[in-house]
């Protein structure tokens, strides 16, 4: 484990990856320092999973330069490095013991070794009274826990997480990023791919955040909450009359997401002066129908919206 | 520090192994060589079935028992010829002619009972011509002829039968086990610590190892449980023949290559497939041209072949003719053109499965919706 030092443990550099049937990532670039929870924010068909694809040399990329260690893409290199994919990929056969020390093996441990660690993880997230339990008895939180625990079992520098808290209950969520902090605390970096921009605000030091497969930020996370608009999200089926009533407010609009039926989503962003009862009165009066209503938080979620909405909502939605 | 191919194969097989439908697919081969003994044990089959000849010509008499005996074969009885007993009664009915009369369930086939009577004719015709002994010569020699019949061509079709069902059975689980680590996306976890050839490797060999398990206590157990059948001289002979060293360990070796072939080609399929309806309906030619194979193979076996055929050069179906034709009846340099044969078709078919297992586009499989989903 490296002293958490500010060193980059990952540095990617206009990554670019398309893939024949559209999607894939044109321009990412970002860094992930040691001792650092960096939080990988994106909308599904951003590009995430492919960028940590590309990270740990599954996919080859067409453009853009990886850097692990500070040294180019190694096989070496590649056992420092801790991964989860995106969904549960342990076979639901194996004993929750035997997949731990099965990854750790796998990444050059000896059998001893491996089997030791995986009991010593194991007590460490309570789990050690079911260690001869079948992953396919377990919670899935338990098994998500299990997973994190095989990516970490080698004792890695860098974790690549692909969405680990998908599908996991508030409690389950609670216990994985308390083990996530304290992989931190021991100097290891985390990047940790996401769609709740909730626990990243969380658990997070640092944001990248990805749109249509541009990196549209990084960097601390107060400073992209601070990119929030004020303002507030509306769905409803008259966007003309919203324009018109955000534009006499001084603000404007942005869509959010694609229509849903008639409906659609946008964000009106408005002045700081002006009040959201302010707003709802000026909807009334022009009557747009109203189907929600929602504040903007000051917060990364806000902030996401606001920065992805240079990009075209096609190419988001690819 | 283990080898990531050694890892691998160690999990498929004890994923395997771990299963109870695992041990009741090993119990099925002992089980039914067991039940065979106790078949062949059955006192109704193995005891002498007792015959009482009534005739009022003793030496007609004689020949009706010489006979029957002839027949008894046909139907795997052996027969002792008391006074008591089952009866059989000779009578004359003209100066040529003579009538048998079975008493009801007398232990005889209607073709048994055929036999007898074309037997008595047929000596009766050569004692009235007073002809010479026959000799019966064989076109072509012995030896410059493929041998087609007796415990090798047994052995050796037992064997061949025995590769598909290996096959068969093998090649469901690796498409399976492969299919399930790319829907899971569990391959990505082992392809971030090994090497697609690795993975593929391993996947053969673990799953390899528990076809081969099955395969011997199939084969161990049915030849253990033969050799306690009573006086059987053709399991005997098929037992000889299979365990002779030469002829298992070429057996051995096209087993080996026959898998790795099929073997790779499934992996190539599995990866190719988004998931297991895809899975599955890509697999279909390749099992429709297994079980062409077998077929092809066993009608071979069956056709007065004089020389060898040149489907013995169809990859997919080389290994299945190399064990129907005996070792002897093909030229050495054509033997090694066969297996180098076999030996660049594996080769070939295990990098084309390897470059599929690698996730080079990022999709899981071309059947399927794109896989980069964030």
């Amino acid at each position: 484990m490296p002293s958490a030092a500010s060193a980059d443990l990952l540095r990617i550099t206009g990554l670019a990856k398309r893939f024949r049937g559209g999607g894939g990532v044109s321009n990412v670039t970002f860094c992930v320092p040691a001792g650092a929870v960096t939080g990988f924010l994106g909308v599904n068909g951003a590009g995430k999973s492919t960028t940590l694809r590309c990270a740990l040399g599954l996919i080859k990329p067409d453009a853009g330069e990886i850097r692990l260690f500070g040294q180019p893409f190694s096989l070496d290199a590649r056992r420092r490095i801790g991964f989860l994919p995106e969904e549960r990929g342990l076979c639901p056969h194996d004993r929750a013991r035997d997949a731990i020390a099965f990854h750790g093996r796998l990444q050059g441990m000896g059998r001893d070794a491996a089997f030791a660690a995986a009991d010593r993880l194991l007590d460490r997230v309570g789990l050690g009274a079911r260690k001869r339990d079948r992953i396919a008895v377990l919670s899935k939180g338990n098994a998500q826990r299990v997973q994190v625990l095989a990516a970490m079992v080698h004792d890695p520098e860098l974790l690549l997480l692909d969405e680990p808290l998908s599908g996991l209950d508030l409690i389950a969520q609670s216990e994985l990023l308390s083990l996530l902090v304290e992989f931190r605390g021991r100097g290891g970096g985390i990047l940790f791919s996401t769609h709740s921009m909730s626990a990243a605000e969380t658990i997070c030091d640092r944001v990248v955040m990805l749109s249509a497969g541009h990196t549209i930020f990084e960097g601390a996370v107060p400073d992209a909450s601070a990119l929030a608009p004020y303002g507030a999200i509306v769905v409803t089926t008259d966007a003309e009359g919203l324009r018109a009533a955000g534009a006499m407010l001084g603000g404007h609009i942005v869509p959010v997401a694609g229509a849903m039926g008639e409906a659609a989503r946008w964000c009106v962003v408005l002045p700081r002066h002006i009040t959201h009862p302010v707003l709802i009165r000026a909807l009334a009066e022009r009557g747009v129908t109203i189907l929600a209503f929602e504040p903007i938080k000051p917060g990364l979620e806000g902030a996401f919206w606001h920065l992805a909405q240079h990009r075209p909502l096609e190419s988001r939605a690819a | 520090m283990t080898s990531p191919t050694w890892l691998i194969a160690e999990r498929e097989f004890r994923t395997y192994v771990a299963t109870l439908s695992f041990w009741a697919a090993l119990a099925v081969g002992p089980l039914a060589a067991g039940g065979g003994v106790l078949l062949a044990k059955n006192p109704d089959l193995a005891r002498p079935v007792t015959i009482a000849v009534a005739s009022h010509d003793a030496s007609r008499a004689g020949a009706v028992r010489a006979a029957l005996n002839e027949a008894a074969v046909l139907d795997g009885r052996r027969l002792a010829f008391t006074n008591g007993g089952a009866r059989v009664t000779v009578t004359t009915s003209g100066p040529d002619t003579i009538a048998l009369d079975f008493e009801a369930g007398f232990p005889l086939s209607p073709t048994g009972r055929a036999l007898v009577a074309r037997t008595l004719e047929r000596d009766a015709a050569r004692r009235a011509s007073a002809a010479k002994p026959l000799v019966v010569q064989q076109s072509p020699p012995p030896g410059a002829s493929l041998p087609r019949r007796g415990p090798g061509q047994v052995a050796r079709l037992l064997l061949m039968a025995m590769l598909w069902l290996t096959l068969a059975g093998s090649l469901g689980m690796l498409l399976q086990t492969v299919v399930r680590e790319r829907a899971t996306r569990s391959l990505e976890s082992l392809l971030a610590a090994a090497l697609p050839w690795q993975i593929m490797a391993g996947k053969l060999a673990g799953v390899g190892g528990v076809s081969l398990l099955v395969l011997a206590a199939w084969i161990g157990s049915s030849e253990a449980l033969a050799l306690l059948m009573p006086k059987s001289q053709l399991a005997l002979s098929i037992i000889a023949e299979v365990t002779r060293p030469v002829l298992l360990l070429r057996t051995a070796v096209i087993y080996g290559l026959a898998y790795a072939l099929y073997g790779s080609v499934t992996v190539a399929v599995g990866a190719l497939a988004r998931d297991s309806a895809s899975a599955q309906n890509l697999s279909r030619p390749m099992f429709i041209l297994l079980m062409a194979a077998f077929f092809i193979a066993l009608a071979q076996a069956m056709a007065p072949l004089a020389s060898p055929s040149w489907l013995l050069y169809v990859p997919p179906l080389t290994p299945f003719l190399l064990l129907i034709y005996p070792a002897s009846a093909l030229p050495w340099m054509m033997q090694t053109g066969l297996f180098g044969l076999m030996v660049v078709s594996s080769v070939f078919a295990a990098r084309f499965a390897a470059g599929r297992f690698a996730l080079r586009e990022g999709n899981p499989g071309f059947l399927g919706p794109n896989a980069a989903s964030g």
